[in-house]
């Protein structure tokens, strides 16, 4: 066995390495999807949502630091979308209606913006909120003019937008909850409305009772 | 001692360490099986979380307990013929036991109570029943265990093609075909051997696969995959281990009865052909367990049924004609280990039987789920391949040492043969009663099999016991004395 | 050294930018092409590295082992999903993908002639299911995995390891049923 040590060695050492690089390539065997990796570093990092101005479906245009001192639950979409959009919305509704009343507007704004600005005028957006029941001001729907302010903001909040060339894009979805100071507090699964209507509630409730 | 010996004592060594696991692993695996039996019939009282980590902790147990004997089984005689690795062997007891344990802490421990064929999704779904570290250390557990027992067939595959040339020819394709005579056919060890190779090394990666995909489920749940590719994946895996269990056993019958005649069992053609059918249809019956899966394609279902049929029975006809014509005006002297290997013969025979009457789709559909299942495989396996690994236990003693057997053993074998009988009996009453398998309560009227059952099933334990003991009776004779008599181990020293 | 030459050759080739973007663009080719071209110069290099440095090889890594456990572990690592769309946005995993996978192609070319028959066969089978699965996870998966990649490259890719696995097992079924004379055998 004397004779073998560095073989030994070698295996141990080789075993330590390869459980070394698989611990850190997936957060500690958290996260095996870059998705899931996105998710778990916002929850870390908690970035401040940077300034851009927006253009809303009133077509007002303002920063968004319009909705300071208020926490906005955001979505990000494209009019055209066919298959995760209308889903995306439809849930973003029923968290809206979920939320009691007396936190909509004054505790909490829902917005959902688009990253197609070329096509979403505000025009456009006015007659899409309509059919997901928004009231254009508690839920308003914006998109942001300025392509730079849209990408960094994009790469900032971890938002994957491929444009297939015909109009349409291939893109990740959640609902992101960004707090009073601007920055992002939660990133939620989209697909499980009543978990986050109930985070977004205990959130509240909990700044309430302090 | 000559060199030779030393080599047969330490070969033999490790067989008999791996059937004394065996030996153990049965016990305590057949105590839980009662336990459940008697929580069924209502004499002690069980939450049906702790019935349903049992019915895991027995499945898992006796399947693995079945494999590793009939490995053992397979291994010793195999290792006449070809030379075969000791160090993979003791490798895959190692791995055996690293399982155990881990099956063991995932189930106890950590409550995970899916049962041993953890079908997806339930390994990741148990409703807080238990949770990721328990379900982990199970699959994981049975990853190991996998590992063991593949490296263990590549071994067998090594060699056999080794020997002969290739798997093919291991199963004595160029003696069907003409091309080489009957008499140069490989012994019937090899073909089974071959066989078993052949669809365990397929069942293992099939299982394998399932497993991690389970593991990458529970490990995160937004990943899932199709259920019903993963049930035939499961089953393809389960049901071809289970059944390969006894075409592993069935050597010792080969081997035994021919030093016992001291006739010798030469494969023929029509042996040849059938275990090559045998081959083929236990890697393709597997769907008769998805037969109410009304999703699955029909063909497939048609094909587990028909094959079901054509399956066990090519290799049950010719071994059991077999089995008659070489012991027929041979003069063999009754003992435990031929005794037992009769009666193994009888348990497969039968066992088959109620296992043809449920592969009909028909009869399925209404008996599927009621323990008429269990009581099919309990006679199977029970009288079968565990009648098996006892008979070779007492081969092993007897050809080893020439320990005495008793009037205490013999009592023993009518215990266990009644016993079992009466276990699988009681089985297929509560099915012909529509008893569901798998509850943890039943009805009153469900009881009373139940209790039967248990009762015959205590008798077992005793009867096992006594085996076990007199195996340890012989380690100990053995480890002061001399070893060695068997006949075609001279031959081939 | 012949091979050693035609191994730099090839990396250069891969490392040229346009061609790696141009690779990196399609699912498939990224996974199932130039991984394994990666892998591929590696080894052609390893013919130099084994002739430089054979006591290290001999005494470190004799039987092979070490090796191709190593070998195992980068390769599972550039399965999952993550470590592809990594690869595409963070600059370092990008060169590690550049240096790690010619490694393996090195350790893999000592290890495994010093691996034994059933060494091989093990590790061989465990591919084999391994990429079976992977075939299974990138077809079947509900979700996008790779934010980078659209789904139906995803599936795309799923197929090509299916296929990988097919030729895999007809791979496996002629070895062990065809090649039937001893000395083919002795190859395996």
């Amino acid at each position: 066995m004397i004779k073998n040590w560095r073989n030994v060695v070698a295996i141990i050492l080789a075993i330590v390495l390869g459980s070394l690089l698989i611990y850190f390539g997936t957060d500690g065997f958290h996260a095996f999807t870059e998705e899931s990796a996105r998710t778990y570093q916002l929850h870390q990092e908690k970035p401040l949502f940077p300034r851009v101005m927006l253009e809303d479906n009133k077509e007002r245009v303002y920063p968004f630091s319009e909705f300071e001192d208020k926490y906005v639950l955001i979505t990000f979409f494209y009019t055209a979308c066919t298959d995760v959009c209308p889903v995306l919305e439809m849930n973003f509704a029923e968290v809206y209606d979920q939320i009691p009343e007396k936190y909509i507007g004054e505790d909490i704004v829902f917005l959902s913006i688009s990253f197609d600005t070329k096509h979403d005028k505000p025009a456009v957006l006015e007659n899409y909120r309509k059919s997901f029941g928004s009231d254009g001001e508690t839920w308003r729907m914006a998109r942001i003019p300025n392509q730079t302010e849209l990408d960094n903001l994009l790469k900032k909040f971890g938002v994957i937008v491929i444009p297939e060339g015909n109009g349409h894009f291939q893109h990740n979805s959640a609902f992101y909850l960004v707090n009073r100071k601007g920055y992002l507090e939660k990133v939620m699964d989209y697909e499980k409305v009543d978990e986050a209507a109930q985070t977004v509630v205990s959130v509240l409730e909990k700044e309430a009772g302090e | 001692m000559s060199e030779m010996m030393v080599r047969l004592k330490s070969r033999n060594n490790l067989i008999v360490t791996q059937m004394v696991v065996t030996g153990l692993t049965v016990i305590v695996g057949m105590i839980f099986g009662i336990i459940m039996l008697l929580v069924q019939g209502g004499m002690i009282e069980a939450m049906p979380a702790t019935f349903y980590q049992f019915l895991t902790i027995h499945g898992t147990f006796m399947i693995g307990a079945a494999a590793l004997a009939a490995t053992a089984i397979m291994w010793y005689f195999l290792s006449h013929y070809v030379e075969l690795s000791k160090k993979i062997l003791k490798i895959n007891l190692v791995l055996f036991i690293i399982a155990a344990v881990m099956v063991t802490v995932g189930t106890f421990s950590f409550e995970y109570a899916g049962a041993w064929t953890f079908l997806y999704p339930l390994p990741a779904l148990s409703a807080s029943a238990w949770g990721t570290i328990g379900a982990l250390f199970y699959l994981i557990g049975m990853l190991v265990m996998g590992v063991g027992f593949l490296l263990l067939f590549i071994d067998s595959g090594r060699a056999i093609i080794k020997k002969y040339g290739s798997l093919g020819k291991g199963l004595g394709w160029d003696v069907i075909i003409g091309k080489k005579a009957e008499k140069d056919a490989p012994p019937p060890a090899v073909v089974a051997s071959t066989m078993v190779t052949i669809v365990n090394t397929t069942a293992l990666l099939s299982g394998s696969t399932v497993l991690i995909m389970n593991i990458i489920n529970v490990i995160n749940p937004a990943f899932t995959f199709n259920p019903l590719l993963a049930k035939n994946l499961t089953y393809a895996f389960g049901h071809i281990f289970a059944n390969a269990t006894i075409y592993m056993g069935v050597i010792v019958v080969y081997e035994l009865l021919a030093r016992y005649t001291k006739r010798p069992w030469n494969s023929s053609r029509v042996f040849l052909v059938f275990w090559t059918m045998s081959t083929f249809f236990t890697l393709l019956v597997y769907p008769h367990h998805l037969l109410m899966d009304s999703v699955m394609p029909r063909w497939m279902l048609i094909m587990g049924q028909v094959l079901s049929y054509a399956n066990g029975l090519p290799v049950l006809v010719v071994t059991a004609y077999g089995a008659l014509m070489i012991v027929y005006k041979s003069g063999i002297k009754w003992d435990m280990a031929s005794g037992l290997a009769y009666l193994s013969m009888l348990g497969w025979t039968i066992g088959v039987i109620p296992a043809i009457v449920d592969s009909a789709i028909v009869v399925n559909h209404v008996m599927h789920n009621t323990k008429w299942v269990p009581g099919h495989f309990h006679m199977y396996m029970g009288l079968g391949v565990i009648a098996m690994t006892f008979s070779f236990m007492y081969f092993l003693a007897k050809n080893d040492n020439g320990l005495k057997e008793t009037m205490v053993d013999k009592t023993a074998f009518f215990m266990y043969m009644f016993g079992l009988i009466g276990v699988s009996g009681s089985f297929l009453t509560s099915g012909a009663i529509s008893t569901p398998r798998r509850f943890a309560t039943h009805l009153p009227e469900w009881m009373g099999p139940a209790q039967f059952g248990a009762v015959a099933g205590i008798l077992v334990v005793i009867a096992i016991t006594i085996f076990v003991i007199h195996f340890i009776r012989y380690i100990s004779v053995r480890n002061k004395g001399n070893i060695g008599s068997d006949y075609y181990d001279k031959k081939l020293a | 050294m012949k091979q050693t030459k035609l191994g730099i050759l090839l990396y250069v080739i891969l490392i040229i930018p346009p061609i790696t973007t141009y690779m990196e663009s399609i699912m498939l080719v990224h996974m199932l092409i130039q991984f394994p071209l990666l892998i591929l110069a590696g080894w052609l290099i390893g013919e130099w590295v084994l002739e430089r440095w054979p006591y290290h090889f001999l005494k470190w890594d004799a039987n092979g082992i070490a090796g191709i456990i190593l070998v195992i572990f980068i390769t599972t690592y550039w399965m999952f999903p993550r470590a592809m769309d990594e690869s595409l946005t963070i600059w370092h995993i990008e060169l590690f993908k550049f240096i790690s996978l010619p490694l393996v192609g090195i350790l893999l070319r000592n290890s495994w002639r010093k691996l034994t028959i059933i060494g091989r066969s093990f590790v061989f089978l465990n591919y084999l299911s391994m990429f079976g699965l992977m075939g299974w996870f990138y077809i079947d998966s509900p979700v996008q995995i790779c934010n980078n990649y659209l789904e139906i490259e995803q599936q795309m890719l799923g197929w090509g390891f299916v296929v990988i696995t097919g030729i895999m097992i007809v791979y496996v079924l002629q070895k062990c049923f065809i090649s039937g004379t001893k000395s083919n055998v002795n190859q395996i």
